[in-house]
């Protein structure tokens, strides 16, 4: 095998699945203040304490927070797909409109910009929503189970059960292969 | 036959009569919490209650319950915990507040307080009231963020969780937006 061209790599990256950094960093970053938000509303309405639950609160932090990001990942992979063809014309249009003066670029340069534009559009939707869904997916299961579900049980199983199994089953969820 | 069952019944209805009816001074004492918190650093009301349900007067009456409540750890707002009555008619009954206030949290044990009385003024009695057994003195802190209102903690809740939520949908819309309009321009 050849080594491929910068052009190609380009190319790949824009079909692959894999999000752009800055994009991965922002899932992170969300997944992180969703999964201590909750230990907040613990620590006020199920009256747990720092001091004594540091640890169960830290367990259900990380658990929370892995399950969420890889939860988005997902998502992001699944809807992708989708606003790629669902845009596809609108940016094709705008690529067009864009360089419809300029003459001097082949048909094939303007489809590979329309290309790459169109996966830059997409990616950053797709991060947005996937974002959108997963966290209001996580939250009402979560609230739903911590203040109702499982309301009246020992504060410590309430919370390991309601952030990370909301999370886990967002995350199962996300799996789904369309 | 019929002279030892008339004896018999003639005994019985002695004894009843007896048993139920007292012919000195008897008191009843209770003792009860009103509140239905304890919390350290806030007001307890305590209440006693004293009933002679015999058929004369208890003369000079006390009611002791200093040795339930030390000062190290209970403050008295108001009322006494030694209480003198020079009499209570038969068939009379009194009651007795006091306001303490606790100092430190924790477990407490309520005991019994300690009630006397005379009868005809020499024969001493010394009863005890029921004891209300161990309770819960809450932490001020705890007791506040058990009954205060929560929504504040909601409505925090809810603002650190917004900006990434509501504001990832938005930017959505916004994208949304911008696509869609070429689109519909295009097929029209």
């Amino acid at each position: 095998m050849g080594k491929l061209t910068k052009e190609e790599e380009v190319l790949l990256s824009s079909f692959s699945a894999t999000s752009s950094t800055k994009g991965t960093f922002f899932f992170y970053v969300n997944a992180l203040i969703l999964a201590v938000a909750p230990l907040y509303l613990f620590y006020g309405v199920h009256q747990m304490e720092l001091s004594e639950s540091w640890i169960v609160w830290s367990v259900s932090a990380v658990s929370t927070a892995y399950l969420l990001s890889l939860a988005c990942k997902n998502q992001k992979r699944l809807l992708k797909h989708q606003i790629v063809m669902k845009r596809g014309p609108a940016v094709d249009r705008e690529i067009n409109g864009k360089y419809a003066t300029d003459k001097k670029m082949t048909i094939k340069e303007k489809e590979e910009r329309a290309l790459f534009r169109k996966n830059e559009v997409a990616d950053t939707e797709s991060t947005y929503l996937s974002i959108f869904y997963t966290n209001t997916l996580f939250l009402t299961i979560m609230l739903v189970s911590a203040f109702f579900l499982l309301a009246n049980i020992a504060p410590v199983f309430n919370l390991l059960l309601s952030t990370t199994g909301s999370a886990a089953l967002v995350a199962f969820l996300s799996t789904a292969k369309n | 036959m019929q002279f030892s069952l008339f004896f018999l019944l003639v005994a019985a209805v002695t004894c009843a009569d007896v048993g139920t009816q007292t012919k000195d001074a008897f008191v009843l004492a209770h003792k009860q919490p009103l509140s239905t918190y304890a919390v350290e650093n806030m007001d307890f009301v305590l209440e006693y209650g004293l009933y002679n349900v015999g058929d004369k007067p208890a003369q000079k009456v006390t009611i002791d319950d200093r040795h339930s409540f030390p000062t190290n750890s209970f403050e008295i707002v108001k009322g006494l915990l030694h209480v003198h009555y020079e009499k209570i008619p038969a068939g009379g009954n009194v009651t007795h507040s006091v306001v303490i206030r606790p100092r430190a949290f924790g477990f407490f044990n309520y005991t019994a307080a300690q009630v006397t009385y005379y009868t005809d003024n020499e024969n001493l009695h010394v009863t005890l009231t029921n004891t209300p057994g161990e309770g819960y003195i809450y932490r001020q802190r705890e007791y506040d963020r058990r009954f205060a209102p929560k929504y504040t903690y909601f409505l925090i809740f809810f603002f650190i969780v917004a900006p990434t939520t509501l504001g990832s949908f938005l930017l959505f819309q916004q994208s949304k937006a911008r696509f869609p309009n070429i689109v519909k321009k295009k097929t029209t």
